[in-house]
């Protein structure tokens, strides 16, 4: 990255003037997200690479020197982050001849293209200001306005944040963007292309953001529906022991607490552990941190065995290794454990227990788990419909819906299409089926 | 006379403490876990039971179609099937559903349970939610008993 010499730049060019003023700017921005905070240090880190006018992100308003991510989506709707000025892109009818544009930001998403507009005039003769309304000609109105002799337009710059290569409708999340008035000096190639590096790096962050918000909302869903069912039914048992209490019959309670208590505290026990979990998944530490991997398979022991006997659990590497994840990731990978481990006990004959190894790789760096049975198997047609499913993104309905029939195991496959894992089944001839689950833990994917 | 109830819910951890609970106040209560379970045990027992306490979302399948709901929709194929008996079995007209659904699942399942009371289920009690505290669960299950169970 180019570093300038601050040579270049007099103590009164206007250059330093605002990087002057910068620094004052960034200590006062709320700290909203540690995403927005990475979108900060992006901003700051460039700014600093390029000694570009990078970092008045959020904070220029009086004067139109400014910069703003004008327009996050994602593909259900506007996504609010504080800070920004989202709005809602009516992305245009591919089948549609002729679009009528509303600004250049949504021409900027539209087409997912980087655009600069060097002067008022071709701001005018852009296809982006054709055919537009009433609060355009108000832009170019005195003494406000683009026209203004001073302060009016000077050069505008946008960057589409894209989260991949395709059409933009799919991969545009937003538009980051500057303008800056006539008195200002027009955008170098240097900032311009400090520019392009922020906003990729900014896609990045906002895409992990993304992901995570709808991560979140699913693992909420999911742990309603289970603790709901959990919570009442412990509930109820402890309710009915107090009514047979009432009778005063004490062999009766006794008879009927130790029969059914111990399964009521387990429900109990299980869903707080499920609720530290949740709680866990929503604290503000979204990005990847180093978890003990023996506390993940622990938890998904506990949750996929009623009698943990039940599985014989081979340690092929140390237990303290710790696989990179993050919080919601490593939530998914227990669920994805504990539904091939419940799948195995329930395919199990029952004097065999299930077997679960943990190895792992160098080269490339993986994680590996191993899930056997020695039963009949899970049927073939039911691994097929469960990637099947997962695949064309049909299970979450098929999970509110109705438990049963492959439900976890879609969920096995959903979570690896999701996070890259690899997922590979076998059914051995000595019988029974193997799973195999693969999660990289190398650098590259601890960023 | 002893109310017969049979007891259909896929959380055994529910239905098992439930029918012991039920089994120490003097009733006489069975439990089965899946919807192809309930169909046949009525089927094969019409007259075996009383009242009917059934979850509504039971795992059950039809071959590669999996069946939402299918536990008003059980029961709606137990109507049908019992439609033209001069001696239709009791617990189809004795229903308490639980559900644990949202908002649109609850309108849907409404809708059907009417189907059922016009179809000849004159007594479908609804339940919205799983928690149901046990002293009106219990008091559900004694306005069912009153007037007094009659057998053929």
């Amino acid at each position: 990255m180019p570093k300038r010499n601050s040579a270049d730049n007099p103590p009164d060019s206007p250059r330093s003037l605002r990087r002057s003023n910068d620094s004052v700017g960034v200590d006062q921005m709320p700290q909203i997200s540690p995403y927005l905070e990475l979108v900060n240090q992006i901003l700051a880190d460039v700014a600093s690479s390029y000694d570009a006018d990078i970092s008045t992100l959020f904070r220029v308003s009086n004067d139109r020197t400014r910069l703003y991510l004008e327009a996050i989506y994602d593909s259900k709707g506007v996504v609010e982050i504080e800070g920004t000025q989202p709005y809602k892109l009516e992305w245009p009818d591919p089948q549609a001849d002729q679009r009528q544009h509303h600004g250049v930001t949504c021409w900027v998403a539209e087409h997912g293209e980087a655009l600069f507009v060097p002067s008022l005039n071709d701001l005018r003769k852009h296809v982006a200001y054709s055919g537009t309304g009433a609060w355009d000609t108000k832009l170019f109105e005195e003494p406000e306005g683009v026209d203004d002799p001073q302060l009016g337009f000077g050069c505008f710059y946008a960057v589409p944040l894209r989260t991949g290569e395709g059409l933009p409708k799919d991969k545009v999340i937003g538009v980051f963007k500057i303008e800056r008035r006539r008195h200002k000096p027009i955008f170098d190639a240097d900032e311009r292309k400090a520019f392009d590096l922020a906003a990729t790096s900014i896609s990045r962050t906002l895409q992990m953001y993304l992901s995570t918000a709808t991560s979140l909302r699913r693992v909420l869903s999911e742990a309603a529906h289970i603790l709901r069912g959990r919570l009442a039914d412990s509930n109820s048992v402890i309710e009915m022991c107090l009514q047979l209490l009432g009778q005063g019959d004490s062999e009766i309670v006794y008879a009927y607490a130790r029969d059914h208590l111990p399964r009521a505290e387990s429900l109990l026990r299980t869903g707080c552990r499920r609720i530290e979990r949740v709680l866990e998944a929503y604290r503000v530490e979204q990005f990847p941190a180093d978890f003990n991997l023996e506390d993940i398979v622990a938890a998904a022991l506990e949750a996929g065995f009623t009698d943990q006997n039940r599985c014989q659990t081979f340690w092929e590497i140390p237990r303290d290794i710790t696989l990179r994840l993050t919080s919601i990731q490593r939530y998914d990978l227990e669920t994805v454990l504990l539904n091939l481990l419940r799948n195995a006990d329930q395919h199990s004959k029952t004097d065999e227990p299930v077997q679960l190894h943990i190895r792992a790789s160098e080269s490339p760096p993986i994680v590996e788990f191993e899930i056997i049975d020695h039963g009949e198997g899970v049927p073939k047609e039911v691994v097929e419909r469960a990637q099947a499913a997962a695949l064309s993104g049909t299970e979450e309905e098929a999970l509110l819906v109705v438990r049963g029939g492959g439900t976890g195991l879609r969920r096995v496959y959903r979570f690896a299409e999701q996070y890259k894992w690899d997922v590979v089944h076998d059914w051995p001839q000595n019988g029974g089926t193997t799973f195999i689950v693969k999660v990289p833990n190398e650098e590259e994917s601890r960023s | 006379m002893t109310a017969r109830i049979l007891v259909a819910d896929d959380s055994i951890n529910w239905s098992k403490p439930f029918c012991d609970f039920l089994n120490q106040r003097g009733y006489h209560a069975t439990s089965v876990a899946k919807g192809n379970e309930l169909f046949t045990s009525v089927l094969n027992a019409p007259h075996d039971y009383d009242i009917l306490i059934m979850d509504n979302s039971m795992p059950e399948a039809d071959g590669e179609q999996e069946i939402p709901y299918c536990g008003v929709r059980i029961l709606g194929m137990l109507v049908a099937h019992f439609r033209d008996h001069t001696v239709p079995p009791a617990l189809l007209d004795r229903v308490i559903v639980r559900s644990i659904y949202s908002k649109q699942d609850i309108n849907s399942l409404r809708n059907e349970a009417d189907d059922l009371t016009e179809l000849g289920c004159s007594q479908v009690a609804l339940w919205f939610d799983r928690s149901i505290p046990l002293d009106e669960l219990m008091r559900a299950v004694n306005s069912l008993c009153t007037p007094p169970l009659r057998r053929e």
